[in-house]
């Protein structure tokens, strides 16, 4: 059972998934050549087709989430099996968010300290914001959102002046139709908010306009993103974020107006720094959440401590940590896995919906 | 059963067709009447039941001896309870007990026993006197009668006399009180350049009464609750009815009802026994000493805790944007207030910040630092014995305990002491190459800033120390992560079932209007949200 | 319950206290070397590094008293460049802090043999920044030219940053910074110009010391790809900058038609259109330039009043503009064969087919184009006088 006491808002809701998911961006994007922000306005359509099966089941079982309404349309153990999946599927997630972490912020400020120590206090922090509740984490997006958006737009506002918007021409002469394609695929399919939209249905205020809350999400993300790419390609060339992990990064240290402002990439770093800790609160909420509905336990919150245990084995022992191994997940394994989880699994689930209400419709004229 | 129940959950109004989405509603809202309804005669009946325990059933003797015995005994022979017997021509005897130094005994001495006197002499001889007879008798304002003893010592502790006269079993209770007071002036520690200079003092029914002359509406109300096994002290709960939410003045009253201690000495004792989070730093419960400030805050739908004895008021709920308001916000006018308004943020970020973001610049960040500024810290720092953290703390501590200092020492000795800290940190401590003055500008602008929210000054103070060990362990990494903590409990936190960071998150229009910027008074034209759900409209 | 608070609450006092043990990243500012500029040279071993180190002053002594020089150098050598940087600490007492090095000076003969494989240590080392100026060293060694501070800034690295980014002003030498030198090899449609840095004679005037050389960053570099091919002067390199359409100001000096005197018209605006057109195998580049002036000077008698006499010097001007960049555009076209105007990357987006087929060999193709050059002036104001002071 959900706890009731806690509810969140639309506005709380947009604010942590486009947070959640702006983290990555202003991480790594991957560029290929200057139609890079077609692809991303090309993947709007894609993101819409791959999130309609789960937004069409969540609209259906708006009190319960993913974890609780699988069990009812697929049977109890196949669906509890299902349900472990999901809960691996996010502790994965959670893993890879940590060493990607992990893997950025070590070289920019503390290349000696050992990785231990750093993702140790991450997940302490993201523990405590999991044992607070989502209410909270919903809360702290709604405070922190609206200036971390404000940040990015103030550096591309401040480099005005540098930026080379000729860079982009010739439009869509470099690449073929399939390349843009295939990139807006891929694109799109690392959004994978729509899973945590889909476990946190129950708890939101108003439960019609989840179509809305998604529609609103996936503009501002495709918005603050196509902010993000543009900026960084005009001031640093095409070619050049090609070579570097962290090109958004690259790009604030440019920031130079008049030797004054100037040295002030902080501000991004710590934007980003509560973003990610939020991504993986929100994550390692899911997945105690999940466990406790999977296996129908009574309190949430023993299961945190063994969680958070777990994440921090994982993204130490496991080669995870190493920054080429991760980034390497990030760009072939990733999508592949959002895939399955967020497509195919709620589609066959889906399929199986329409085939019982079809059953049942066909019993009920029988009578 | 239970699956075809849950897929067709949204569809059974079309097969019942009673029920509807109005029925139901209205019979939510009767439950919910019911409820609080019901919430209130519980802690009616609890606070009855805590009465009649304490109370000893006796009666009043007929026998004015008797009564005396007993008062005497009651009182264990104390000094101040005076006994003064009489009798008046026709030959009926009067006991008068009282304590001296809570009456006044001009009034006493002429409204009572003197009106008794005189105008008993005009009653006929032999009448029975009973209770009615004898109130006419004395022109004091408020006379109650009374057969039971407990009552009779609860109300002489008050500052009632008692009056007992010979063959009747009721007693006469006579308010009189007159005790020392001091006189209304303007609290030290709130001071304004423009708004009324008055302050509570320590006696209840002043509080309250100042509190009137500000809201003349019959709806504010009074209730009274006494607390405290040993001290019985008078509390009072002021809201006003009609604005109050009413799910916060339940809850108060059900939590005033469960203390159960020997003392309530002051309001502290009350907001520690009745505030949600004891182990936070950030408080949930608010006092102050002005009349207009509880005026306002009663006003926007708040309850609000006078306590004999103390002149300061307890307001609930309590939320961080009322940390950063002061009184006089609302009578300045609209732009510099806003103006005030930002700097106090800007002032608690750097109050509570700058001590760690130095250290961890300095010793992480260097990067960070423009080349100039760079080489002007590096050449102060370049001899001084302790690494930057150590010297920052060492610091905060000084200054901790210089500001400490300057409150408890009685005046003669305070400008010694201030020119004792100026002279040794600053030229001093300087000079001698111990400390650097970078780290004591920073330390006197972090201590500076620190003043201006005097709300928060715990905070501030706690948090300083712990971003500072944050800072000095793992740089900005590690003040962003303290960031992120405090804004986690911060954000969990709830004052009376309101959440704490109110309009902040949940947000809500009283972001603009009032907590960073201040519209205009004709502007803010609602209540605000958070505690108000009920009835927004403030103007018409 | 309680068993479990406390054994919380020791768990998280351990944790605290692991995190107390060490603060592994952790530099006291008495335990680095603030770093300004940095020089590289070749060596037998390989390359060899100057560092100037910033010796930061006390400012309570007061400065300047005690003819301390505020500053030192440091020499190492190494295979590599973080080699390098890393064997100082075998010669000096302070490690070497990178982040506020302002200048990148690389000798000739490094250039010449190819500039990027030095550069990727600023991409991937986090201390070192893009944004600092890249500057090559003519006819010296960069150890040379780093010991030289002549003007009012003490400390060389300021000095050599303030007399760079006054580019803007006489617009004769170009502020080239990594960032761009990395952006403009990437791409193959146009070729790096870097700052290039000359040590030069200083006369003695007056009695006291004064330096004997001061340093002169007039002229640019010219590289192909990431080789360095060649040097502008002063003049050529303000032609490169009309047509890449960088001039912000500057003053340009026409014979005045019809006498024997000289106009002077500062730059107020400058700006440059350029176009290309293919047809089969002609490539033609057109180059535009727009400028707009404000008479300065003026040596001769003439009678400034009259608009046609306006409309005469700004044609004069216009001449001298076309000559520098005709100049320009020859010598790099025929001389260099570089195309450092970016005329390929305006080639890729008007013929993007086209392109693919030629952006191999741009560089051959480009020093066979024809290149027509317009220029147009328009003086806008005569400053405060408006007769010429001679008679």
């Amino acid at each position: 059972m959900i706890e009731n006491l806690e509810k969140i808002s639309l506005r709380q809701v947009i604010f942590l998934l486009v947070m959640s998911h702006l983290a990555i961006v202003l991480l790594s994007f991957s560029s290929s050549n200057q139609d890079i922000w077609i692809s991303e306005i090309f993947a709007l359509f894609y993101i819409a087709i791959l999130s309609a099966p789960l937004l069409f089941l969540s609209k259906q079982f708006a009190n319960l989430t993913l974890v609780e309404y699988i069990p009812i349309l697929t049977g109890k153990w196949v669906g509890k099996i299902l349900g472990v999946l999901y809960v691996a599927f996010f502790l994965f997630n959670a893993t890879v968010d940590l060493s990607l972490f992990d893997n950025i912020l070590r070289p920019i400020n503390f290349p000696e300290t050992p990785d231990y120590a750093i993702i140790l206090l991450a997940v302490t922090s993201c523990a405590y914001a999991v044992y607070k509740g989502v209410e909270c984490i919903a809360r702290t997006a709604e405070i922190f959102a609206p200036q971390i958006l404000a940040v990015i737009i103030l550096y591309t506002a401040l480099q005005v002046n540098d930026m080379d918007l000729k860079v982009f021409l010739p439009i869509l002469a470099d690449s073929t139709f399939s390349e843009i394609n295939s990139l807006a695929f891929t694109t799109a399919a690392r959004l994978n908010e729509i899973i945590v939209l889909a476990m946190l249905v129950p708890t939101i205020n108003k439960k019609e306009n989840i179509n809305m809350i998604f529609m609103w999400t996936i503009i501002l993300t495709t918005v603050f993103s196509l902010i993000i790419i543009v900026s960084t390609l005009a001031v640093l060339g095409i070619e050049l974020p090609k070579k570097t992990f962290d090109p958004y990064y690259l790009f604030i240290k440019q920031v130079n107006i008049y030797d004054f402002i100037t040295r002030m990439e902080y501000f991004m770093v710590g934007a980003w720094n509560v973003g990610m800790f939020m991504k993986i609160s929100l994550w390692l909420y899911l997945a105690t959440m999940g466990l406790v509905q999977v296996l129908g336990l009574k309190r949430r919150k023993v299961l945190i401590i063994p969680m958070a245990i777990v994440i921090f084995m994982t993204a130490l022992k496991t080669d995870i940590i190493k920054s080429v191994v991760v980034f390497y997940i990030l760009e072939y394994y990733v999508p592949n896995i959002n895939l399955i989880f967020i497509f195919g699994i709620p589609a066959i689930v889906l399929v199986m919906f329409f085939l019982k209400k079809t059953m049942k419709m066909k019993s009920d004229c029988n009578r | 059963m239970k699956e075809k129940s849950r897929l067709h959950l949204n569809k059974l109004s079309t097969v019942i067709s009673e029920v509807s989405h109005s029925t139901v509603k209205k019979k939510l809202y009767d439950l919910k009447q019911l409820i609080t309804e019901s919430e209130n005669i519980t802690a009616k009946i609890a606070q009855i039941i805590t009465k009649l325990r304490h109370v000893k059933a006796t009666t009043v003797f007929t026998a004015i001896a008797a009564n005396k015995s007993f008062l005497e005994e009651a009182f264990k022979k104390s000094g101040d309870v005076t006994f003064n017997e009489f009798a008046t021509f026709s030959g009926v005897k009067v006991l008068i007990v009282y304590i001296d130094g809570l009456v006044n005994k001009d009034t006493l001495g002429r409204d009572v026993i003197d009106s008794f006197i005189m105008k008993s002499k005009e009653l006929q001889a032999n009448t029975h006197l009973d209770s009615k007879i004898l109130k006419n008798l004395i022109a004091a304002a408020s006379v109650t009668e009374t057969k039971t003893m407990s009552v009779v010592i609860d109300d002489i502790l008050n500052g009632y006399a008692a009056m007992f006269v010979d063959k009747v079993d009721t007693a006469l209770l006579i308010e009189s009180k007159g005790w020392a007071k001091r006189a209304v002036a303007e609290p030290d520690t709130e001071s304004v350049i423009r708004g009324p200079r008055e302050g509570f003092i320590e006696d209840i029914r002043t509080n309250t009464s100042l509190l009137r002359r500000k809201i003349k509406n019959p709806g504010l109300i009074f209730e009274n609750f006494i607390i405290g096994k040993q001290t019985k002290t008078d509390i009072a709960i002021a809201y006003i009815d009609g604005i109050v939410n009413q799910a916060v003045l339940g809850e108060v009253r059900r939590r005033l009802n469960k203390i159960d201690t020997d003392s309530i000495l002051e309001t502290g004792y009350i907001e520690q026994f009745i505030e949600d989070s004891p182990f936070s730093s950030l408080a949930t419960v608010a006092n102050t000493q002005k009349p207009d400030i509880v005026a306002g805050k009663i006003l926007e739908g708040r309850v609000a805790i006078f306590c004999d004895g103390t002149p300061h008021a307890l307001t609930v709920p309590h939320l961080f944007i009322e940390t950063l308001q002061t009184s006089e916000d609302y009578y300045m006018r609209p732009l510099i207030a806003s103006v005030w308004r930002l700097l106090r943020i800007l002032a608690l970020l750097i109050s509570i910040l700058i001590p760690s973001l130095y250290v961890a610049l300095q010793t992480y960040h260097q990067e960070m630092i423009p080349t100039i500024l760079l080489l002007r810290m590096a050449g102060s720092i370049s001899d001084i014995p302790f690494p930057a953290g150590a010297e920052m703390f060492i610091m905060i501590i000084f200054y901790e305990l210089l500001r400490e200092s300057g409150i408890r020492l009685p005046r003669a000795v305070g400008s010694a002491i201030s020119i004792v800290g100026a002279l040794i940190v600053g030229e001093g401590a300087v000079n001698a190459g111990l400390v650097s003055a970078p780290v004591v500008i920073v330390m006197a602008f972090a201590g500076v800033a620190g003043f201006v929210v005097p709300a928060l000054s715990e905070v501030v103070m706690i948090y300083r120390l712990l971003f500072l060990i944050a800072g000095t362990v793992m740089g900005l990494y590690g003040i962003v992560c303290g960031i992120f903590i405090v804004v986690i409990h911060a954000v969990s936190l709830r004052s009376f079932g309101v959440p704490y960071t109110s309009s902040l998150a949940p947000s809500d229009q009283g972001i603009f209007k009032d907590f960073i910027l201040r519209f205009p008074l004709w502007a803010m034209r609602k209540r605000p949200a958070a505690i108000e759900k009920d009835n927004q409209q403030r103007r018409g | 319950m309680v068993i479990r608070k406390r054994m919380f609450a020791i768990t998280l006092i351990l944790v605290l206290a692991l995190l107390l043990t060490g603060c592994w990243n952790r530099r006291e500012l008495s335990t680095i070397g603030i770093i300004g500029l940095i020089g590289v040279d070749t060596d037998d071993n390989g390359i060899k590094t100057t560092l100037e180190v910033i010796n930061p002053e006390k400012s309570s002594t007061g400065g300047g008293g005690k003819n301390e020089i505020p500053f030192k150098y440091v020499q190492s050598s190494g295979k590599t460049l973080s080699e390098a940087f890393r064997s100082t600490t075998l010669r000096f007492d302070r490690e070497p802090f990178l982040s506020h090095a302002k200048e990148f000076l690389f000798s000739e003969e490094i250039a010449r043999n190819g500039l990027a494989e030095h550069l990727d240590v600023i991409l991937r080392n986090h201390e070192l920044r893009l944004s600092m100026h890249l500057v090559i060293v003519k006819d010296a060694s960069a150890a040379d030219v780093m010991s030289i501070g002549s003007g009012i800034n003490i400390i060389p690295s300021s000095y050599l940053e303030d007399l760079l980014k006054q580019h803007k002003i006489h617009s004769t030498s170009v502020d080239s910074k990594v960032l761009d030198f990395l952006k403009t090899y990437n791409d193959k449609g146009i070729n790096p110009v870097v700052t290039v840095l000359k040590k030069v004679k200083k006369a003695k005037i007056g009695a006291g010391k004064s330096a004997e050389y001061e340093l002169s960053p007039e002229g640019a570099a010219v590289f192909s790809k990431d080789r360095l091919v060649g040097f502008l002067d002063g003049q050529e390199t303000r032609g490169y900058n009309w047509v890449i359409g960088k001039v912000v100001s500057g003053i340009v000096v026409s014979p005045t038609p019809d006498s024997n005197g000289t106009t002077s018209v500062e730059i107020l605006e400058a700006g440059s259109q350029n176009e290309v057109e293919i047809n089969g195998n002609d490539i033609k580049i057109k180059v535009k330039i727009n400028v707009i002036g404000m008479l300065d000077e003026e040596t001769t008698k003439i009678k400034l009043t009259d608009p046609a006499v306006i409309e005469m010097l700004e044609q004069a001007n216009s001449q001298v503009i076309k000559q520098e960049v005709e100049h320009t555009l020859l010598k790099v076209q025929t001389e260099y064969k570089s195309d450092i105007f970016g005329f390929g990357q305006l080639v890729h987006r008007k013929y993007p087919p086209e392109w693919k087929n030629m952006q191999d060999n741009w560089n051959e193709l480009f020093s066979q184009a024809t290149i027509e050059v317009e220029t147009q002036t328009k003086i806008i104001d005569t400053g405060k006088s408006s007769l010429p002071a001679k008679e």
